[in-house]
């Protein structure tokens, strides 16, 4: 990781600024637009080069579009998605055409959630693995064959495997084949989505041993989506917290989990089970629901479900400031002490 | 799930009580084109009244097949060729569960009675075409003599317990139109809502974000206390069990491995397959970027199951002079905690 404070990022890979996207709602026989969901709702963010990135937050916070729209899988409503270049020149992926899109993409990959409806099951693994080479006219078939061969290596897979399909491999295997898939082209930036969500706790382990090796040998560049707080920590060098789609604080995974700043990352904090079953006793369960981005609440998102909420929250959006080295929206951040991980898991709030 | 102050495991010897549910020797099998599946061979637990099992273990080692088998709700090609569920009634004498007909009225009246389910997947327990209010009050009328109104105002009353907001309304809609968390809710309510004695929980949290699962377990908590309801509790997620479980069951390919009370198995796991489980877990306060512990090798397929201790050929204590070539029993280790091990005899 860099020395860089988790406010200014020198020279970001990536950076993402006041990103919006809202989906219609539609309604009735002539699907009339009923409303907006404002499914990611001004998020900023920057990457180094070389760092892991994460996003956590509930179950429709916004995760999977703020990386569908940096991937530009659907088309951003405002903001800016600066890319730096081999060539050192920022590009803004936000306005390009597709066309002008298209020779960039190797340089940014997608790991994808669900390792089973993300293979084609009618391809072969050499050819799943070297589709993004033919796709990008890199190599002849042989020098393919040594590169699909080089790659099951890394990932840990057998080359004899070559020639099978999909369904013969477990969760875990087709995830190092999506994992081998992404890496062929050599890319700087890896965007992952939930990707050992769906796998058991052993297996898990191996696939994120595996991208931290990756990551350490190629020098690769990580966004990493997770709703799962204890992944994220093990995985990364900052973490952006989201809530109905907009970013509530950002930190070093250490401080922010022992330390949050924010009462909703104190809360998600709260929410996790305690490890130690010695340890279990009454815990506060964060009350009320979600937010609606359909119809989010006034002033700060989180105020109907916040302990601290006073008058101005009701009214007024907080915005993202620098706290002690850190990134918090919340008015009240300064006179809160907000629990946070300890030494035995949880602490009780 | 919980109990006030720590304490150690209820046995028969220190309550004098029996169990309430005793799974014996189970087996239920797979007769599949390619051969035969043992999903579940040879799994023993007990359940205690007011108390929580919990039984983890990695995908596709049975516990499902487990659960369902208590009930005998397993699908073709799957048949439980072996063992007893023995329930134990009001009275003295308990039933074997088993030697019921599959779908006589015997188990037809404890299933969602005596004993409910909340299953794994919500969306294939709930039929699509009729509204939920519907479905919960044909549920609740099957197991009491309240009339349709009762039971409408017994039904509004258990969505909202469960934490669905405007129950009333809700009850008039169909499941599609509720998400995910409230549709695992609405499942919740059922099974809750005919007051079991107990109730078998499979992965009923794993499809939830933490703060609605920690409601539900919040939820679950405070019925066992009032109702003296035993759980029956399975997933994955080591995290969850730590935090509800009584007594842990660990499974490795349809056979139960280690059980013992929830903070033996956590502080001194005795099976390598509960060590290397538990290492794996990530936990949120390592040190962030450190290499995480994971256990070598994959989950065997369930055709081709090792011979000997199925776990040996991924285990880090495997001595060649035993494991590959028998089969451990379970032996007592301490005073409750059980493992099938040679390295804890050689039986
Ligand atoms: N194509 C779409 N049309 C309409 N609404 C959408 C669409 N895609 C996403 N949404 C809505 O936008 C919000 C954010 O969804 P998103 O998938 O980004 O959430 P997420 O944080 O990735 O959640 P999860 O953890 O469940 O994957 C949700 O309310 C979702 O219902
Ligand atoms: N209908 C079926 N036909 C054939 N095999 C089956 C069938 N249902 C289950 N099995 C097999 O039985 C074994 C046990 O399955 P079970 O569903 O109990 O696993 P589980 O421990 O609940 O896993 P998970 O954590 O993924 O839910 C698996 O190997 C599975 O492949
Ligand atoms: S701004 Fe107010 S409502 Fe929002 S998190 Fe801070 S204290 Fe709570
Ligand atoms: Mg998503
Ligand atoms: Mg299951």
């Amino acid at each position: 990781m860099t020395e860089e404070t988790n406010v200014e990022i020198k020279k970001p890979i990536l950076e993402v600024k006041n990103l919006k996207k809202s989906f219609p709602i539609k309604r009735g026989f002539l699907q009339r637009t009923v409303g907006h969901v404002r499914a990611v709702d001004d998020v900023s963010f920057s990457i180094a080069d070389g760092e892991t990135l994460s996003l956590v937050g509930e179950s429709g916070c916004g995760k999977t579009t703020t990386v569908r729209a940096i991937m530009r899988a659907i088309n951003p409503d405002e903001g800016q998605v600066l890319f730096r270049t081999d060539d050192d020149e920022t590009v803004d992926l936000a306005e390009l055409s597709l066309s002008q899109i298209r020779p960039l993409r190797r340089n940014i990959q997608m790991i994808f959630q669900d390792p089973f409806s993300s293979l084609n099951p009618r391809m072969t693994i050499f050819q799943l693995i070297s589709e993004p080479l033919l796709v990008n006219g890199i190599g002849n078939k042989q020098e393919r064959e040594d590169r699909v061969t080089e790659l099951l290596r890394q990932v840990g897979l057998r080359p004899e495997y070559m020639q099978r399909f999909p369904h013969a491999f477990s969760g875990g295997q087709r995830q190092r084949i999506g994992i081998a898939r992404a890496l062929a082209i050599n890319p700087r930036l890896i965007v992952a989505d939930e990707p050992v969500s769906g796998l058991d706790v052993s297996v898990q382990a191996q696939v994120i041993n595996l991208m931290m090796d990756l990551q350490d040998e190629f020098g690769l560049t990580y966004l990493f989506v997770s709703h799962d707080l204890s992944v994220v920590n093990q995985i990364s060098d900052r973490v952006v917290v989201m809530y109905v789609g907009r970013v509530v604080e950002v930190g070093k995974p250490q401080e922010l989990f022992r330390n949050p700043k924010h009462p909703y990352t104190s809360a998600l904090i709260s929410a996790l089970p305690i490890t130690d079953p010695k340890n279990r006793g009454v815990r506060p369960v964060l009350e009320g629901e979600i937010a609606n981005p359909a119809n989010p609440p006034s002033g700060c998102y989180f105020h109907p479900r916040c302990p601290f909420a006073v008058d101005q929250c009701k009214v007024e959006a907080p915005p993202l400031q620098e706290v002690s080295g850190r990134l918090v929206a919340c008015h009240r951040t300064e006179e809160l002490e907000l629990a946070g991980v300890t030494k035995h898991g949880v602490a009780a709030g | 799930m919980q109990s006030p102050e720590p304490e150690t495991v209820v046995t028969d010897e220190d309550t004098g009580t029996r169990p309430l549910l005793s799974v014996e020797d189970l087996q239920t099998y797979f007769f599949t084109d390619e051969g035969t599946i043992k999903a579940v061979d040879g799994a023993s637990f007990d359940v205690y009244s007011g108390r929580t099992l919990g039984i983890v273990g990695e995908s596709g080692c049975g516990k499902s097949i487990t659960a369902k088998s208590i009930l005998q709700i397993i699908d073709n090609p799957g048949r439980i060729v072996g063992g007893q569920v023995k329930l134990s009634s009001n009275g003295d004498a308990s039933k074997n569960l088993l030697e019921m007909e599959p779908n006589g009225e015997e188990i037809r009246s404890i299933r969602g009675g005596e004993i409910s389910m909340i299953f794994q997947e919500p969306m294939t327990s709930f039929s699509p075409i009729h509204t939920f209010g519907n479905q919960i009050i044909e549920a609740i009328r099957l197991h009491s003599p309240l009339d349709k109104e009762e039971a409408h105002g017994l039904a509004v009353d258990w969505l909202r317990r469960v934490g669905i907001p405007s129950p009333e309304q809700r009850m008039s809609e169909y499941p599609y139109q509720f998400s995910g968390g409230q549709r695992q809710r609405a499942m919740i309510a059922m099974a809750l809502c005919t007051e079991p004695r107990i109730l078998i929980a499979d992965e009923p949290t794993t499809a939830l974000d933490v703060t609605t699962q920690a409601q539900i377990l919040d939820i679950l908590q405070t019925l066992q206390k009032q109702n003296d309801m035993s759980i029956i509790f399975i997933t994955h997620d080591l995290g969850v069990i730590a935090e509800v479980a009584d007594v842990v069951a660990v499974m490795y390919l349809g056979k139960v491995v280690e059980i013992g009370p929830v903070e033996s198995i956590f502080s001194s796991p005795k099976h390598p397959y509960t060590k290397a489980l538990l290492s794996s877990m990530p936990t949120i306060d390592a040190a962030p970027r450190e290499r995480m512990p994971s256990i070598t090798g994959a989950i065997p397929h369930p055709q081709n199951r090792p011979s000997g201790c199925s776990f040996h050929p991924r285990c880090p204590s495997y001595m060649s002079d035993i494991c590959g070539l028998r089969e451990p029993d379970l032996v007592s280790i301490g005073t409750d905690q059980q493992a099938s091990c040679f390295l804890y005899g050689r039986n």
